[in-house]
């Protein structure tokens, strides 16, 4: 199972995090000085949408954002690709059942419906095996 | 272990038992009466007390003042205090009596009164806007994830994979704090439901965000806290003993208010690999400064505004090897008879969320000896902790004896 093979993947340029232009370190979520170098030229900047899995929960008690939408949802702390410490969060719509979740499991970024809606993640899945 | 006797020592100390019911009076009254209380147990009348510290939601309007939130001019004018110094800005009750036992020692008022007083049911009830007040908060509010116990409930899910502990032993935690917080009359579940709780009902209780659960998370209540610091030389008028402050700590690593993943300016590092970093920072700035080790604690209050943060001050604290918090929070060594009590009138899991309060209140009774059906045998240094170890603060009470008041 490489990344190579995952059926959905965040290459056509879903997922963008926040780069500073001057450090090139990544911020995530977005904010207004680079916490590193101090320069205030930031953008948003396509990545490969791989990543790890940090964390999880399945949310029962839902947030004010959420009231009245599905009884539960996992939100997930991914860790990304592209640099150590550099994490995002997550749903997971295509987990049915979290017990197949692991920390440290692959995860990738799925195509977003449109392009106001937050990225979600699913596992890495073997072809056909989804 | 030789400490030297401390400049400062809280003198005096009272408290309403919390609750979840509407308020019979203003907060502002209740503040009155348990600041009133807290002075004479100080041996001391108003007019002693030239210092004072409460916190103040910023966001409260000038006429909330007295009704639901009380301002250093609120006790001013109404207990007719001649006020020297005052302090609205500390959230956590720990930062307050640090910010008093700065202001005694260096002359800036003799008695200071630090209140808390509270009404988290109200300041729980969110408004719906929440979650657009930030720009990080409205980041994680697109996935749902913008309130407090999403967090920790990441960081235990973390912290079971990790170092393989489970919601039992979680249950083993919180059940025994259940027990020590029912030997606390003015308790939260003594004055409101005595009972005991085991480990089925805690393991069935209604999920919050997976692995925690009802019972992993304080509960809103109102309720008041109050001390009185003071010259550690003038303890010999407390009516009730004095608990001598040893010593402090406080971590600024990360922000206060709305930060996810370490930004909004700050370095907020994830909950279970940031705490084993922060080893190195209490060795250095409590332990070593203080002159003492983790073995010279006689029992310890540790913050559970939501449990697993007690597992993680441990480790943090170097009271627990990393990884071994979750075991050292359930076995003989933390039980009432054991060599490190652990949470012995039950913390916020047993009185409810009162920004830190309760740990210090329980700090300061073990101290003075005052603590009835849970003191703990050996009378020595008392340690308390409270919110995040990343962002917490640490005192070190210690008992005074009739020679260190008199000197």
């Amino acid at each position: 199972m490489t990344a190579a093979d995952t059926p959905l993947s965040a290459k056509k340029g879903g997922l963008r995090i926040q780069q500073c232009d001057d450090c090139k370190l990544y911020l995530n979520p977005p904010t207004s000085v680079c916490y590193r170098c101090d320069s205030r030229a930031l953008g948003l900047r396509p990545v490969s949408g791989h990543g790890t899995l940090y964390s999880w929960t399945r949310v029962y008690r839902p947030s004010p954002a959420r009231l009245g939408a599905a009884p539960s949802y996992l939100v997930a702390q991914v860790e990304l690709a592209e640099q150590p410490g550099l994490y995002a969060f997550a749903n997971l719509p295509t987990v049915r059942d979290e017990f197949e979740l692991s920390t440290g499991m692959p995860v990738v970024a799925l195509e977003p419906a449109n392009e106001n809606e937050p990225v979600d993640f699913e596992p890495v899945r073997d072809r056909g095996d989804a | 272990m030789t400490v030297p006797t401390p400049a400062v020592a809280i003198l005096g100390l009272a408290r309403t038992p919390p609750s979840r019911r509407p308020l019979d009076s203003s907060l502002g009254e209740i503040a009155r009466t348990v600041a009133a209380e807290a002075i004479a147990d100080a041996g001391l009348t108003p007019g002693d007390v030239d210092g004072v510290s409460v916190y103040t939601e910023p966001s409260y309007p000038e006429s909330a003042d007295g009704r639901s939130t009380v301002t250093p001019q609120y006790l001013w004018r109404t207990l007719g205090l001649d006020l020297a110094w005052g302090n609205s800005n500390n959230k956590f009750t720990g930062s307050a009596l640090i910010d008093a036992h700065n202001a005694v020692a260096g002359g800036a008022c003799k008695y200071a009164l630090v209140l808390r007083a509270i009404d988290s049911v109200a300041e729980r009830s969110v408004p719906e806007e929440y979650g657009k007040t930030s720009k990080p908060d409205a980041y994680a509010a697109q996935y749902g994830a913008h309130l407090p116990y999403i967090d920790y409930a990441l960081g235990a899910r973390r912290y079971f994979e990790t170092y393989g502990a489970t919601r039992e032993d979680l249950g083993r935690f919180v059940c025994r704090n259940r027990d020590n917080a029912l030997l606390d009359p003015l308790s939260y579940w003594s004055q409101n439901d005595p009972a005991r709780l085991d480990l089925d009902a805690y393991l069935y209780a209604r999920m919050i965000a997976d692995p925690l659960s009802l019972y992993d998370c304080d509960m809103p209540v109102r309720g008041c806290v109050a001390f009185v610091l003071g010259p550690t030389d003038a303890a010999g008028s407390a009516h009730n003993g004095a608990a001598a402050i040893a010593g402090f700590s406080q971590n600024w690593a990360s922000p206060n208010g709305p930060a996810v993943f370490g930004h909004a300016g700050g370095r907020k590092l994830p909950l279970v690999e940031g705490t084993t970093g922060l080893r190195d920072f209490y060795r250095r700035h409590l332990w070593d400064r203080l002159r003492i080790s983790p073995s010279d604690i006689a029992s310890a209050n540790v913050y559970d505004g939501f449990s697993i943060l007690t597992w993680l001050w441990l480790e943090a604290l170097g009271l627990a090897a990393p990884g071994e918090g979750y075991l050292l929070a359930q076995d003989d060594t933390t039980s009432l008879g054991g060599a490190l009590p652990l949470n012995t009138a039950g913390g916020h899991l047993g009185s409810g969320a009162l920004a830190g309060a309760p740990h210090y209140f329980e700090a300061a009774l073990q101290a003075m000896g005052r603590a009835g059906a849970r003191q703990v045998k050996n009378q020595g240094l008392v340690l308390a902790a409270t919110d995040r170890p990343d962002r917490g603060q640490v005192l070190v009470l210690a008992p005074l004896t009739p020679a260190d008041s008199t000197r």
